[in-house]
């Protein structure tokens, strides 16, 4: 039986073809009792959003109308119980993290130093202003850093 | 066998017009780096019609390409944004997969024996560009904090609970730390794709003057050469990571705009 889901979604990933349909048919009361129960095999999600299963009939004979999807999902979420937890923390996420960490420390230094050194040059009162802009950036940038690190 | 006049690291980044255009005195020139974002641009475009032209319940392979970059997206900006983040969509998709696409797209190898005007370019590899991009992102966020809240958005600047003393430094450290966030995104962007592209043309040029000697200091070119495949491989992974944080902070800039108010 798992090599036949397997087939099953493999030919779903191709394309609604003439053996997948007639494997479908061939299968389909089954899969349908094992899918309410396990793992689905064939979900997908469409540009809706919704979660929906093939339109496969639960004698598998094609004379009945499927049941709606919409109909279908909600008794498929209901069997499924709460939706698994996802980690969105992947190291990918950890290394854009990092990066926007390590830049925004920066940003914040090099603004500041870098207001104060133009109202230095307006008001002629160098260094002041920039001593006073490196101080409040660096501020600026631990504000950033929490706050990102907050997140 | 192999052309020894060895390039600089810097001039992959050299802008070029291609079409001399002016209008009035303005240079508006059609250049390497507007033909790069055309290019990148109608591929996108392709590839979406491509995907979409017939939705079917079960994706086939392009339409399920697209979706996980729909998807993707979709959840990063709910997550982020909450319910009202849904009109943000749009902007934040045509961001990330834009500067996706120029990252990864600066990464072909250039067709050999074509003119410099022509060689492979990343746009994103220019501050303009990256700075373009943010502050279109932070005019954004200001429009709509102002829209949304209306003077209550300047509540963003004047954390609560805290002595009245204090409030007035604060207020400045909230301002600059406001201003540093375009910085902050051009920059990080502009030099990852920057660095990057500087070390795996220097690793390439090792191999090149390397193999150029003719003696048995060739064999030492193997280690450069190794280098500039893994440095390839990081650099694939950062054009993606890099398109990423970009969208991930955009949203994070405009869910403060959205929430200015409830602080």
């Amino acid at each position: 039986m798992r090599r036949l889901a397997a087939l099953v979604f493999k030919a779903e990933n191709q394309a609604l073809t003439p053996e997948f349909l007639c494997l479908t048919l061939r299968c389909g009361a089954y899969m349908v009792r094992r899918d309410l129960t396990g793992a689905p095999a064939f979900c997908v999600r469409s540009f809706s959003g919704r979660l929906m299963g093939d339109a496969i009939d639960r004698d598998g004979a094609g004379k009945e109308d499927p049941p709606p999807l919409d109909e279908f999902s909600r008794r498929l979420d209901a069997m499924r119980g709460q939706p698994e937890e996802e980690s969105p923390k992947g190291s990918g996420a950890a290394w854009g993290r990092a990066m926007r960490v390590s830049s925004e420390l920066l940003a914040g230094l090099f603004v500041g130093a870098l207001l104060g050194l133009g109202l230095d040059r307006w008001l002629g009162t160098a260094p002041w202003f920039l001593l006073a802009g490196i101080g409040l950036g660096f501020a600026a940038g631990l504000r950033n850093l929490s706050r990102s690190l907050k997140e | 066998m192999f052309d020894q006049r060895a390039d600089g690291p810097m001039e992959q980044f050299e802008i070029l017009p291609i079409v001399d255009l002016h209008f009035g005195s303005i240079d508006i020139s059609l250049t390497n780096s507007a033909l790069w974002m055309i290019i990148g641009t109608a591929a996108i475009t392709i590839f979406f019609f491509a995907a979409t032209r017939r939705a079917a319940m079960i994706p086939g392979r392009i339409q399920s390409m697209a979706e996980v970059f729909y998807e993707f997206t979709f959840d990063l900006v709910r997550d982020t944004i909450g319910p009202d983040g849904r009109k943000f969509f749009p902007y934040v998709f045509t961001l990330f997969i834009f500067i996706l696409i120029m990252n990864l797209f600066g990464l072909l190898p250039s067709w050999p024996g074509l003119a410099h005007e022509l060689h492979t370019f990343t746009p994103t590899s220019h501050v303009i560009v990256t700075l373009a991009l943010a502050m279109l992102t932070i005019t954004i966020v200001i429009v709509y904090g102002f829209m949304k809240n209306g003077l209550k958005f300047l509540k963003l600047f004047w954390p609560s609970g805290l002595p009245l003393w204090l409030m007035p430094l604060l207020c400045l450290i909230e301002v600059i730390s406001f201003l540093s966030r375009p910085l902050s995104l051009a920059i990080r962007l502009f030099a990852n794709m920057f660095a990057g592209h500087v070390i795996l043309k220097l690793f390439a040029g090792f191999v090149v003057s390397l193999i150029g000697t003719g003696s048995a200091v060739m064999l030492f070119g193997i280690a450069p050469f190794l280098g500039a495949i893994a440095v390839t491989a990081l650099e694939f992974l950062v054009a993606a990571l890099q398109a990423y944080v970009f969208a991930v902070l955009t949203c994070i800039y405009l869910s403060d705009a959205a929430h200015a108010a409830d602080h």
